[in-house]
């Protein structure tokens, strides 16, 4: 395949293997996808006539892109939003060359592999009901005009709520991850979410995997509600620092 | 684009084949995915970041009055669940009560954004 080499600073999306043909696609700051090659390895990039750029949103999306575009096709390393190296020559003798091993070896190992996240939400209304009605104590202050009442009622439904969400995250990552080559659980970040994760499993496995996110949805009925994500480069499982 | 799953009898499974909006994207590719120290990292300036807004806020009296409200508005009759007669039984004067503090807790909640806006 064809590389042009520019002067320009690259921008770097991630690794793949050298005879996956990415280009011509827009990338970060509207500018050409193309990859840098080495031995078996490609780097997707794309020239940054201007090194004074601020990420815009679209930027960010474009990064997202390129790298689920380069991964239908085959394994793909990849990069966090925002590395640039000083030229198509420098991605080479600062990258290529000299991680060459390990990025082959973590391509070998992604081989086949995909990322699937989920995101589950607790439905705010259907889960206070059942809280409500299994909890008399809860029950019986609702609706309470005294203020301690209130505080008393609060705790009672917030500690409730928080012994139900390791009970069922607890569950949820059991059943999903017995398909799992790894697991990786997020910090919570919102009041109603039960989970937040990304999975690694193998392409053949990811029906199996919706199958069993489509039962979990099931069993709990409307009161979470899941996000299923992906087959996604695998973004969470080669979060690591390399000092160039 | 995210699309509910058909075919099957739960609406409670939304299937998305990529990320499908910032929020998603700025989760995967921020802090995730391999790090190298190069020639320069572009800064992510002037991106609000969504996620940041639901931050968790740790258990306090306000919190618990949160919850405390969102309790006292459900609506159990929508619930088709066993056992809510009883509940609606001793509840008949409880139920304006509970409007009535709700309302008063609605105009504090106005008050103090307006507060922490000026």
């Amino acid at each position: 395949m064809a590389t042009t080499v520019t002067d320009a600073p690259a921008y770097v999306y991630g690794i793949t293997w050298v005879d996956v043909a990415i280009s011509g696609a827009d990338g970060v700051a509207d500018a050409a996808v193309q990859t840098v090659e080495h031995g078996e390895l490609a780097a997707i990039v794309s020239p940054l006539e201007s090194s004074d750029i601020r990420a815009r949103r679209r930027d960010l999306l474009r990064h997202a892109e390129v790298l689920q575009q380069a991964f239908g096709r085959a394994a793909v390393v990849p990069l966090g939003f925002g590395t640039v190296f000083a030229s198509d020559d420098d991605v080479v003798s600062d990258l290529l060359e000299p991680r060459y091993e390990e990025l082959v070896e973590l391509l070998h190992r992604l081989d086949g592999l995909v990322e699937l996240t989920i995101r589950a939400l607790y439905d705010e209304s259907a889960v206070l009901a059942e809280i409500v009605e299994g909890e008399p104590r809860i029950a019986a202050l609702r609706g309470s005009s005294n203020p301690a009442d209130q505080v008393a009622l609060g705790e009672a439904v917030a500690h409730a709520l928080a012994d139900r969400r390791t009970r069922d995250s607890d569950e949820i990552v059991a059943s999903l991850s017995s398909l799992a080559r790894e697991v990786s659980i997020e910090e919570r970040v919102a009041e109603y979410e039960v989970i937040r994760g990304a999975f690694l499993v193998e392409r053949s496995a990811v029906q199996e995997f919706e199958a069993v996110a489509e039962e979990l949805a099931r069993r709990y009925g409307g009161s979470i509600r899941f996000k299923l994500t992906g087959p996604l480069p695998p973004h969470h499982f080669v979060s690591e620092r390399w000092a160039s | 684009m995210a699309v509910a799953t058909q075919g099957t009898a739960s609406n409670y499974l939304q299937r998305a084949p990529s990320p499908s909006g910032l929020a998603d994207v700025v989760d995967l590719i921020l802090d995730k995915g391999l790090v190298i120290d190069a020639y320069i990292r572009i800064a992510v300036i002037g991106i609000e970041l969504v996620t940041i807004d639901a931050r968790i806020v740790i258990a306090s009296v306000d919190t618990y009055l949160r919850f405390a409200e969102a309790v006292n508005r459900l609506d159990l009759q929508q619930t088709e669940k066993a056992g809510i007669d009883e509940l609606r039984g001793n509840g008949g004067g409880g139920k304006d009560k509970a409007k009535g503090m709700l309302e008063g807790a609605k105009e504090k909640v106005g008050r103090s954004n307006g507060d922490s806006r000026d």
